[in-house]
């Protein structure tokens, strides 16, 4: 059992990633360690081959995992199997808005997070390389595939998509100010202030769960037969119309 | 034994730890443990609690009383070694065969039970240890047949015998845990 411990990230599948990040630090040291063992060997830490183990053999083997304190590598990989990582600056508002959404728990959504970025592709007749579209393929089975792939193909999305959010941020920041600024709130209770700036704080709160639906719908004039069109438009594109329009006040 | 001299009265009070029982053991580390008694307060009580009248302990000069707490702790505890079977109720419990082990389950169910209170493991630490071979392996691991053993061990047993298995212990626990935390 102990010689088929992975070497490296490297050896490590996305899955088993996934369930080491999972893990209850608040349990006793040598049940955690048990339970990284049996992840790492697809196994249980119930099971009798871990339970009857000698402590020292355990705590040997644990020693040679200590490549598990590090992060695995951010090395872009940019194509494997045939699939290809799309230029996230390619990406189309509809994409950016599931990328935001999965990202609030990037270790949980990494498969799906995956399956967005990497596309199949083609040669057209004029030998340009085109993207398979996000909506053409079923995500959730394209993540599932994944799933036994190497944590090191996938890890460097995380700090490529927020480096790229940072960029974002700061390049269109009029775009992401609020108009209440929350520092500025001195209250504790909304009830403590005046009924219009009341009014406006509960509108900043319910748009700022609805912002990316706020947009759209204001982009789409509030016809959703609008929205497959909107979202389907370049991601960078939409930025710098809704740039356009607040600078304009449009 | 050692023998307390007070106002020309001699108190024989045990003092070693192959004079107490598990169960007592357990108690004089937890009063040990209290922080919310000063050096003197604790060492009041221990005494009291291994037989020493109140009124004598009360009476003591601070500086004689010292002295008899120095003798309390002169045990020389690093040449008792570990203690292969222990009989309780006519039953025979084994800890090792050639040479004492721990296997992972083991480690983890001493662990839980010193989580759960630190003051008051050693009989249940002892009772995973010590098995019976004449019954299926996974009894000797179900929590009541652990529990019940560990009541029987904290009457019967003499604390010497958790000495070395504590030792071991808080050995491996420190060794391990600053091995995998090193950078």
């Amino acid at each position: 059992m102990l010689s088929n411990l992975p070497k490296t990230w490297d050896d490590v599948y996305l899955d088993q990633f996934m369930a080491l990040k999972k893990l209850d630090n608040d349990v006793s040291f040598y049940l955690r360690q048990s339970q990284v063992l049996a992840i790492l060997t697809d196994t249980l830490p119930e099971d009798e081959c871990w339970e009857d183990m000698d402590v020292e053999e355990l705590t040997s083997a644990i020693k040679g995992l200590g490549w598990l304190k590090f992060e695995p590598s951010s090395q872009p990989v940019n194509s494997f199997n045939g699939y290809t990582a799309i230029d996230i600056e390619k990406l189309t508002f509809g994409e950016w808005i599931d990328l935001e959404h999965y990202f609030q728990d990037y270790f949980e959504n990494l498969p799906i997070i995956a399956a967005i970025i990497y596309r199949l592709t083609k040669q057209d007749e004029w030998g340009n390389i085109v993207y398979q579209k996000n909506n053409s393929y079923n995500l959730q089975k394209r993540a599932d595939s994944f799933l036994e792939l190497p944590i090191t193909y996938f890890f460097w999305l995380i700090r490529y998509y927020l480096d790229f959010k940072e960029r974002i941020m700061s390049t269109y920041e009029t775009l992401f100010e609020p108009v209440i600024n929350e520092e500025d709130l001195d209250e504790e209770n909304i009830e403590d202030y005046d009924p219009d700036m009341q009014k406006q704080i509960e509108y900043e709160e319910t748009a700022k769960k609805w912002s990316w639906e706020n947009i759209l719908y204001k982009l789409a004039n509030g016809d959703v037969t609008k929205y497959d069109q909107i979202t389907d438009m370049p991601f960078i594109f939409i930025m710098n119309q809704l740039s356009f329009q607040k600078e304009m006040q449009l | 034994m050692i023998n307390i001299n007070f106002k020309d009265q001699v108190f024989p009070t045990r003092n070693t730890v192959e004079e107490f029982t598990i169960g007592e053991f357990e108690t004089i580390s937890g009063i040990m443990n209290d922080k919310d008694k000063n050096t003197i307060e604790k060492w009041s009580e221990i005494f009291v609690f291994v037989g020493l009248p109140q009124e004598v302990v009360d009476e003591f000069d601070t500086f004689a009383f010292i002295e008899v707490i120095k003798e309390f702790n002169m045990t020389d505890i690093s040449k008792i070694g570990f203690q292969k079977e222990i009989v309780l109720n006519g039953i025979t419990y084994k800890a090792f065969d050639e040479e004492f082990k721990l296997t992972v389950k083991e480690m983890r169910l001493i662990e839980d039970y010193i989580k759960k209170n630190e003051n008051r493991y050693l009989g249940d630490m002892l009772a995973v240890i010590y098995k019976r071979d004449d019954i299926e392996k996974s009894m000797n691991f179900d929590k009541a047949h652990i529990h019940f053993k560990a009541e029987l061990i904290r009457k019967e047993v003499k604390a010497d015998v958790a000495i070395p298995y504590l030792k071991f212990l808080s050995k491996k626990l420190v060794k391990d845990f600053e091995m995998l935390n090193a950078e």
